[in-house]
C-alpha cells in the first residue's frame, strides 16, 4: 500500500543562504540516495558532485526553488543515465550497472531478503521509492521531482512492494 | 516503517562515505560555466549566422517609401525636354527649360501636403531677362543670374523666396554663347563659359562667391583638350560637381570634377538604355543618382540608378511606377543613404513623391 511507504517531508526546503551551507547538508544524502538508486558507487559520486556544481552555476535559482535536494537528486540521476547510455553506445557491451557494491554490504543483515529484492528494482523504480524513503517525500513532490506522474510514482512504489512481498514470500 | 524502508535505509546506511569536497565542486562547476559560455557563444553565432541567411529571403526587402518622411526642403523639378518649352530665356532666345540647369518647378510642401509649384520665371531685381538659372541650390533656394536695369546681377534666393544675396556680375570678358548650365553649393556657384584670346576660344570654369559677389575664373587641365562644355547640367555638393552633356542616343555619361573644375572621374556612357538624365551627387560624394527616362515611341518610363562616384558602376536600380503623362520629375539625396524622388505636372493634383533606400 502507498502509504506503508509514504513518510512526511521532514524538513524545510528551501535552501536560502550559501551554497557551502546546503552542499555541507545536503551532498551526503544525495550521494546516498543515488547510490541506492543507480546501484553503483562511484557513478554516485561523480552524479552527485556534477549535479552539485550545476546547482553552484544556477545557485540563484536553485536556493529559491521548491526543493533544491530534489533538484540536485534528479540532475544527478538524469546525468548517470545519460552518461551510463553514453558508455554503452561507445564500448558496445550490455551494461556497467555495479562499479561498486551498494548492497552486499547490506545483506547479511536482518532485512537481506528486502534488500536483495531493493537490488532487483528497475532504476526508475528505485528512484520513486528513495525519493520517499530518504527524502521524505510525498507522491506529489517525488512526481514533480523527478518529473512524472503522480500515477506513475504509486504505481512504481507497488510494484516495488509487490516485488518485495514475492521476494519475502519465496523465502 | 516497512521492509522496503529498513532495506533503503540499511543500504545507504552501509555505503562507503562520498568525498564530499566542495572546493573540487567549485572548480567542476566553473568548467560548466566556461563550457556553457562558449556553447552559448558558438550557439549565438550559428544562430546570427543562420538568421542571416535565411532572414533576407523570409522578409521581402522594401527598399522605397510612399511619400517623403525625411524632408529637407523643395525638390527641383525638370521639365521632359521633348515637352514643348514654357519659359523664354535670354539672350539666347526660346530655350528649353532644363537643358541650361534650369527648373521648372519644385516639390513642395502646401497645406501639409506635397504640390508641384511652378518656379519663378526670374528672380526678384532681374526683370530685364534671365542669362543662367535658375539652378536649384541645396536647401530649396535658387540662383539665378540675368538683367537688371543697369547690369547683370547674380541673385540667390532661399526656399522661401527671400533674397540672401544680390551682387553685380563681375566683368571678366567671358561669354556663353548659349546658355549653359550653373549649379552651386551653399557658398559658391558654378558654370562654364568662354574666354576668347589670340584668335582662339577656351573653356572657363567660373566659381562665384555667394556671399561676396566675387568671381574667379579658372581653366583646369582637361579644359583644353577633351573638354566638352556640360550643356545638359551640373550639381555640385561641397567638395564635388557632377556634371553631364549633351548626349543624344541611348546612353547617358557623366564626369565628377573638384570644386576647382579639375576632372576626376569621366563615364562615358555610364548608363545604358537611357534617353535622358539628371543626376544629383549624394552630400558625401561616394554616389551619384541618375534620374533616367527611357523613351520607346511614346512610352516613356524613368527609373533610379545609383552609380558610384568613384568607379561608375551602377550599385542600385530603382524602377519607378509606370508614368501617367506626368512632364516634370527631379530627385535630390535626404542624406547618403536616402534619395527623394518627385513627379508630377503643373496644375495637377497629388504629385508622385517617393523615398528610395540604398
Amino acid at each position: 500500500m502507498d502509504t506503508d511507504i509514504v513518510s512526511e517531508p521532514r524538513e524545510g526546503r528551501r535552501a536560502g543562504g550559501s551554497f557551502e551551507t546546503f552542499y555541507a547538508s545536503t551532498a551526503d544524502r544525495v550521494y546516498r540516495a543515488l547510490a541506492v538508486a543507480l546501484g553503483d558507487v562511484h557513478l554516485a559520486r561523480e552524479a552527485t558532485d556534477e549535479a552539485m556544481a550545476r546547482a553552484y552555476v544556477r545557485w540563484r535559482q536553485v536556493s529559491v526553488a521548491d526543493n533544491p535536494a530534489g533538484w540536485v537528486f534528479r540532475v544527478g540521476l538524469n546525468w548517470a543515465t545519460s552518461w551510463r547510455r553514453k558508455l554503452r553506445r561507445e564500448r558496445a557491451f550490455p551494461d556497467t550497472e555495479h562499479g561498486l557494491p551498494v548492497f552486499e554490504a547490506a545483506l547479511p543483515d536482518g532485512d537481506g531478503e528486502a534488500v536483495a529484492a531493493l537490488a532487483e528494482l528497475p532504476i526508475p523504480t528505485r528512484a520513486v521509492v528513495v525519493c520517499r524513503v530518504i527524502f521524505g517525500m510525498s507522491t506529489a513532490d517525488t512526481a514533480a521531482v523527478l518529473e512524472i506522474a503522480e500515477g506513475t510514482v504509486r504505481s512504481r512504489l507497488s510494484r516495488a512492494m509487490a516485488a518485495l512481498r514475492v521476494s519475502l514470500e519465496e523465502k | 516503517m516497512n521492509n522496503l524502508d529498513r532495506a533503503v535505509l540499511t543500504t545507504a546506511d552501509r555505503l562507503p562515505p562520498g568525498p564530499h569536497d566542495v572546493t573540487a565542486v567549485l572548480r567542476r562547476a566553473r568548467r560548466i560555466r566556461r563550457r556553457r559560455t562558449i556553447l552559448t557563444a558558438a550557439a549565438a553565432v550559428v544562430t546570427v549566422a543562420a538568421l542571416a541567411a535565411v532572414v533576407p529571403q523570409l522578409i521581402p526587402r522594401r527598399d522605397y517609401i510612399v511619400g517623403d518622411p525625411f524632408g529637407g526642403g523643395p525638390i527641383g523639378l525638370w521639365l521632359d525636354r521633348e515637352a514643348p518649352p514654357t519659359t523664354q530665356g535670354l539672350p539666347s532666345g526660346t530655350h528649353v527649360p532644363g537643358s541650361s540647369g534650369e527648373i521648372t518647378a519644385q516639390l513642395r510642401t502646401v497645406d501639409g501636403r506635397p504640390a508641384v509649384v511652378a518656379a519663378p520665371e526670374t528672380a526678384p531685381g532681374l526683370d530685364k531677362g534671365t542669362y543662367l538659372g535658375p539652378a536649384p541650390l541645396p536647401g530649396g533656394g535658387l540662383a539665378t543670374i540675368g538683367y537688371g536695369d543697369k547690369d547683370r546681377r547674380v541673385v540667390v534666393v532661399d526656399a522661401d523666396g527671400r533674397v540672401t544675396s544680390d551682387h553685380p556680375l563681375p566683368e571678366s570678358g567671358s561669354y556663353a554663347s548659349r546658355s549653359v548650365p550653373m549649379t552651386g553649393n551653399r557658398t559658391t556657384l558654378f558654370w562654364w563659359h568662354f574666354k576668347e584670346e589670340n584668335n582662339s576660344v577656351r573653356p572657363v570654369f567660373a566659381r562665384y562667391d555667394i556671399a561676396t559677389g566675387g568671381l574667379e575664373e579658372g581653366t583646369p587641365s582637361t579644359a583644353m583638350e577633351g573638354w566638352e562644355v556640360p550643356y545638359f547640367g551640373m550639381q555640385a555638393t561641397t567638395a564635388r560637381i557632377v556634371e553631364w552633356p549633351a548626349e543624344f542616343g541611348q546612353t547617358c555619361s557623366f564626369e565628377i570634377l573638384d570644386i576647382t573644375g579639375e576632372r576626376l572621374h569621366k563615364f562615358r556612357p555610364a548608363i545604358e538604355g537611357c534617353s535622358d538624365v539628371y543626376y544629383a551627387l549624394a552630400p558625401g560624394g561616394d554616389h551619384v543618382a541618375a534620374l533616367v527616362t527611357t523613351r520607346a515611341g511614346d512610352k516613356r518610363s524613368q527609373r533610379v540608378v545609383v552609380l558610384d562616384a568613384r568607379t561608375g558602376e551602377t550599385t542600385k536600380t530603382f524602377e519607378t511606377p509606370e508614368m501617367k503623362g506626368e512632364t516634370l520629375s527631379g530627385l535630390a539625396w535626404a542624406d547618403d543613404t536616402a534619395i527623394r524622388y518627385a513627379r508630377g505636372s503643373l496644375g495637377a493634383p497629388d504629385p508622385l513623391v517617393l523615398t528610395f533606400k540604398l
